[in-house]
């Protein structure tokens, strides 16, 4: 049996696999799944205020991918304290609370509400959100913004603070400094990448808010790159994700410089896509003569 | 009652074409039992997502999936080989409700709709006489009229006037609920302009009304919200507290017309 623990902010994590935000709910919905051999799954996008996302078709299928625009649909982080929590608290899973703002208050303002819950193990602050003030620019865009921002958030709570950006960037390493010198503790790449696809039936775009994310296998490779190029730059632990459905997946994101990973949407396909692939990562492991996965780690650079 | 959600292997044991481009497949599976109303995923190799279909049937072990080809997947679906292994998770969202007593049911299915019908008219032969009344464009795209008849009284209509009235499955309600003086409770799948106006009609005559819709899908279990419906108690997963959803709640403007 290869050890296939990892560290991360000074807890370890049993496994190295995390459920990616988005794709599991609030924690309480795979009940019938085997969560002994997931690390932690990152909550549902969670705001100040309730949100009801977008108009539907939300979800649609391309080659070697979905695009969604689910538009970050929760319950808001009082109902998610009240309501959801005491249904995860247990969990043999650690929880990672994934949050966003539309403005920088309210980043600030969910961070510190979310501070004050025991049991969450960190914070994932999505900062990859179109619709904050700013000028119209995204907020994750833009390295001076993400610099102030994770600087404000990072002294409203105690919590460890993961930023996850968006690969829909120019330099993907000076948003990843920005963060990293603002007082992330982790940077976890990468978010879905803008898509469309257009109905030629109708002449009309098959998502409801014409645009989404597209996740899956087709942006592999997009995210190895920019973990590759990310790993260079930081010191602090990076959570790769982006296409992941395979151990061999799993052990290319740690030579390219993660310390865990997160799974999306192969969930969707393969509910029980983690045992698969923790049972996979042992073998691999055992068969390269490789006692820790955590010797893979930056492999590559 | 039905049985705890998990993915199960299912083995193809029988594939038919019930019309052109309508198909059925049989699918051997162990311990699944459902309620009409009920559905599965099942695997679709090569594709990124699983495909929904509502669970049309059970003899034995099998269970049967009826489906029309529309995209790759559904065609992929239509040309595996019997015996062919798919996981397939199920049973997921909810059950019809039971008929308000001393009513009536009266099951409206339109198109590839009536699939949805049929395990509900079978569950509810046994205790109530049902009407069917089911539609299409055409002849050939009237499905599982034969089977129907085993477990309800069927009436049926079609666009063209190839089989039964010359009318759609709306106007065929109205004009049997104005023929009649009974109680009845409406049950109904279909396109959703269909049941947006069968939603209206039935709201109109106090009548209680069903439909189960149908929304592009993700994970099938309410985690990754894509399915979404707006309804007067706020979004609803249309796979997790639907599909199957009492008319009146829906916000039927916020409902696509085709999806």
């Amino acid at each position: 049996m290869a050890d296939l623990k990892i560290k991360l902010f000074g807890e370890t994590l049993k496994s190295p696999l995390i459920m990616a935000s988005g794709v599991f709910g609030y924690g309480d919905e795979y009940d019938f799944i085997d969560t002994n051999l997931i690390g932690a799954f990152a909550t549902k996008g969670l705001s100040i205020n309730p949100k009801e996302g977008n108009t539907t078709p939300r979800i649609v299928e391309t080659a070697a991918g979905i695009i969604n625009s689910v538009g970050l649909q929760n319950v808001g982080i009082k109902k998610f304290i009240e309501d959801k929590m005491p249904k995860i608290k247990n969990s043999k899973m650690k929880i990672i609370a994934n949050f966003f703002g539309k403005s920088d208050e309210e980043y600030i303002e969910a961070a510190k509400q979310l501070n004050y819950v025991k049991e969450i193990f960190a914070l994932e602050m999505n900062i990859s959100c179109p619709n904050v003030k700013k000028g119209g620019l995204a907020c994750g865009q833009d390295p001076a913004h993400v610099y102030k921002l994770t600087s404000e958030v990072r002294v409203s709570t105690k919590k460890p603070l993961i930023v996850k950006l968006t690969p829909n960037v120019t330099s993907i390493t000076e948003i990843a400094k920005a963060a990293e010198d603002a007082g992330a503790d982790a940077i976890s790449l990468i978010n879905t990448v803008k898509a469309m696809k257009i109905d030629i039936r109708t002449g009309r775009p098959m998502l409801g808010n014409q645009m989404g994310g597209l996740s899956g296998r087709a942006i592999k490779p997009i995210a190895i790159r920019a973990v590759y190029e990310v790993a260079k730059v930081v010191k602090i632990p990076i959570i790769g994700m982006g296409g992941i459905f395979s151990a061999e997946d799993v052990i290319e994101f740690f030579m390219a410089g993660s310390t865990c990973v997160q799974i999306g949407s192969a969930v969707f396909y393969n509910p029980d896509i983690c045992a698969t692939i923790y049972k996979d990562l042992n073998e691999f492991c055992t068969t390269n003569n490789i006692k820790k996965i955590t010797d893979l780690r930056g492999k590559a650079l | 009652m039905s049985s705890k959600v998990l993915d199960r292997e299912a083995v193809i044991e029988k594939i038919d074409n019930l019309s052109k481009d309508v198909i059925s497949i049989w699918l051997r599976t162990k311990d699944l039992e459902f309620e009409p109303g009920q559905f599965l995923m099942i695997e679709t190799p090569g594709f990124s997502l699983r495909r929904p279909f509502v669970i049309a049937d059970k003899i034995k072990d099998s269970v049967r999936i009826i489906f029309k080809l529309r995209g790759e997947g559904t065609h992929l679906l239509s040309m595996l080989g019997v015996g062919t292994t798919l996981k397939t998770l199920a049973p997921l969202g909810e059950k019809f409700p039971e008929p308000d007593t001393k009513t009536i049911p009266i099951l409206v299915g339109g198109g590839i709709g009536i699939v949805t019908m049929l395990p509900l008219a079978k569950k509810l032969s046994t205790n109530h006489k049902p009407i069917m009344l089911m539609g299409a464009d055409t002849i050939s795209s009237l499905i599982l009229e034969q089977e129907l008849k085993n477990f309800s009284q069927v009436i049926t209509c079609t666009d063209d006037g190839t089989c039964g009235d010359r009318c759609n499955v709306v106007q065929l309600l109205e004009k049997y609920v104005f023929k009649k003086n009974d109680k009845y409770t409406v049950y109904a799948c279909g396109p959703n302009p269909m049941l947006k106006a069968i939603g209206k009609f039935t709201e109109s005559k106090n009548i209680k009304c069903y439909v189960s819709l149908e929304e592009r899908m993700a994970c099938g279990i309410g985690a990754c919200l894509c399915c979404a419906v707006k309804t007067t108690n706020g979004i609803k997963r249309v796979c997790k507290e639907g599909p199957v959803f009492e008319a009146k709640d829906i916000k039927w403007n916020f409902v696509e017309e085709e999806i």
